[in-house]
């Protein structure tokens, strides 16, 4: 089985799980169990261990997308989950107490594998919270010095998470043609 | 005054109304003996301005720029005070207009050879011509013409098919209104007569960072498109931009943008594949930040020029060149983020000539290829 993976991460609620549901060519595989510490809040329902789709494209290649848990509790797993991977998006949820809080703790927790590779950001729920803004992210992102895509994304859209992986793609190698 | 055998002069007009228009235009065909015609679209050979008429000083200044060698007449009440022009104050007569165009008219200068010093507008000449090109008249003019068409063009800058000139469209004064909205946080809102029967609304809501009009996309398209000498529209505050909205919003098909991809629609359906002709293309440009690329109208090659800009300036003919794109191919990007502000030029220029450098394209290249193509043809899945 060949070993290209895409890593999707952010914190609990953010749509990791749905945005690999919206590409993937498998029934993702998916580990929720009843949330029951702080996630209750924001959901019934929380990833334990790890989302798991594959999208096949052709000529026998498969891309599998691992979705991290959301909870910092299992950030052991995430150094695993991310060994071999092709590059990582990350989805914050900007209706969240404090997103850039987010957006800070999981860029220097991947920072790594974000230098090594590339990073696609994908801001979800702005259609419910529009603050903060997407200027204010990627000022924000500037303090990080890094200058990823980064777009407001529904992760139940398939275009919103195919364009996001295309950025991804786009960042590791512009001369992808069209 | 004789009637004239040479061809009349194409004169391009801004700020005038359809009225205004056809009294000029009858009056040149009568009194002026068709001295010029008006000139709705195509290269005009001399402008005229009415400056009493809104966002002229700026439609002016971008004229100047674009067309440095083209004859310019200004009117109104009080001399705008710029070079290279020649003022007319109101109410303009006949007479002094046609022997304004006379001026412009190197051919009639020179048969009717009046010496510059000795007619009232010709004091008014503030050095449009040199005194040598107004004593030569249409010689310098046709070897100007013939250097520029007869000469190889060497420099992709004298390509006069890659510009447009934004003051000649309604999208100047858009985006002035947006970021005037934006800035004072005011409603404002354009009433616009674009045709008979034809009168829309746009209005700027800078609370909710959204455009809503009265015009569906394709009206939107063909408002763009159309010269701004043939619009009228005005400007005025919202006093109460919750009633704005929610008139608006009362209405049939409401329709709404956000800023950004308002700016973007327009700056597209206004170059239509050009740029503005303030354009340097040999000067080296700069991202700041992605755009958002999944709440903006489709702007061609935008993911690959993205990515390549970000790391690193480059002109246009470069990143034309490293994509293999045509250079035209990268305009609707440089319009899109000039809109969006987010395209700027670099400190320092790089030539067109600079070699690409050595592509690094990444060892996965062909599997990615792949999974662009998975992606795109799974769309809508």
């Amino acid at each position: 089985m060949s070993p290209y993976k895409i890593i999707f991460t952010g914190p609990v609620g953010a749509g990791k799980s749905t945005a690999i549901t919206s590409i993937s060519d498998i029934d993702v595989i998916t580990t929720d169990e009843q949330a029951s510490d702080m996630t209750v809040d924001r959901k019934a329902k929380t990833t334990v261990a790890m989302d798991y789709g594959m999208m096949k494209v052709g000529n026998g290649n498969v891309i599998h997308l691992y979705g991290t848990p959301g909870q910092e509790r299992f950030n052991f797993m995430w150094d695993i989950l991310t060994q071999g991977g092709i590059g990582l998006i990350l989805l914050l949820d900007n209706t969240r107490h404090d997103p850039f809080k987010d957006l800070h703790f999981f860029i220097e927790s991947f920072r790594a594998f974000i230098d090594a590779n590339k990073i696609a950001i994908g801001i979800t729920q702005m259609d419910v919270s529009q603050s903060p803004s997407l200027q204010e992210y990627h000022s924000e992102l500037e303090k990080l010095a890094i200058k990823p895509p980064l777009f407001e994304v529904d992760a139940r859209q398939h275009d919103d998470v195919a364009a996001l992986i295309e950025a991804l793609l786009y960042s590791l190698d512009p001369w992808l043609g069209d | 005054m004789t009637k004239h055998e040479e061809a009349p002069l194409h004169l391009a007009f801004y700020g005038f109304n359809g009225k205004a228009k056809e009294i000029l235009r009858i009056a040149l065909a009568g009194q002026g003996k068709n001295i010029a015609t008006l000139s709705e679209e195509g290269p005009a050979d001399a402008a005229i301005f009415n400056m009493d008429s809104s966002h002229m000083e700026q439609t002016l200044a971008n004229c100047l720029k674009r067309y440095p060698d083209r004859p310019a007449i200004v009117i109104g009440a009080r001399d705008p005070g710029y070079e290279k022009t020649i003022y007319l104050s109101k109410p303009v007569r006949i007479s002094e207009m046609v022997q304004a165009i006379n001026n412009c008219h190197p051919a009639i200068a020179q048969k009717s050879a009046v010496p510059a010093s000795k007619t009232e507008n010709n004091k008014r000449l503030r050095g449009h011509f040199s005194a040598h090109e107004q004593q030569s008249g249409r010689t310098v003019f046709e070897n100007r013409r013939h250097a520029k068409t007869s000469s190889t063009r060497a420099s992709i800058q004298d390509n006069e098919d890659h510009f447009y000139d934004p003051a000649e469209f309604i999208q100047e004064a858009l985006s002035s209104a947006l970021a005037e909205s934006l800035k004072n946080q005011t409603a404002l809102q354009f009433d616009i007569l674009s045709g008979p029967d034809s009168r829309q609304q746009i209005t700027f809501l800078p609370e909710e960072m959204t455009v809503s009009s009265t015009m569906n996309d394709e009206q939107l398209q063909k408002l763009c498109a159309t010269p701004l000498c043939l619009i009228q529209y005005s400007l005025h505050k919202c006093k109460d931009e919750v009633t704005v909205y929610m008139k608006h919003h009362d209405k049939p098909s409401p329709h709404c943008d956000s800023f950004d991809s308002f700016q973007v629609k327009i700056a597209l359906w206004t170059g239509v594949g050009k740029v503005p002709a303030n354009t340097r293309l040999s000067a080296s440009l700069m991202l700041s930040r992605w755009p958002n690329l999944t709440r903006l109208p489709l702007i061609a090659h935008a993911m690959p020029i993205t990515a390549l800009l970000i790391d690193q300036a480059r002109p246009l003919p470069l990143i034309a060149k490293t994509l293999n794109l045509q250079l035209e191919d990268t305009f609707d990007f440089y319009c899109a983020g000039t809109a969006l502000g987010i395209l700027a030029k670099a400190d320092a220029d790089t030539t067109s000539g600079k070699s690409p450098g050595k592509q690094k394209k990444h060892r996965h290249h062909s599997l990615f290829g792949s999974i662009l193509h998975h992606l795109r043809g799974s769309a809508g899945k």
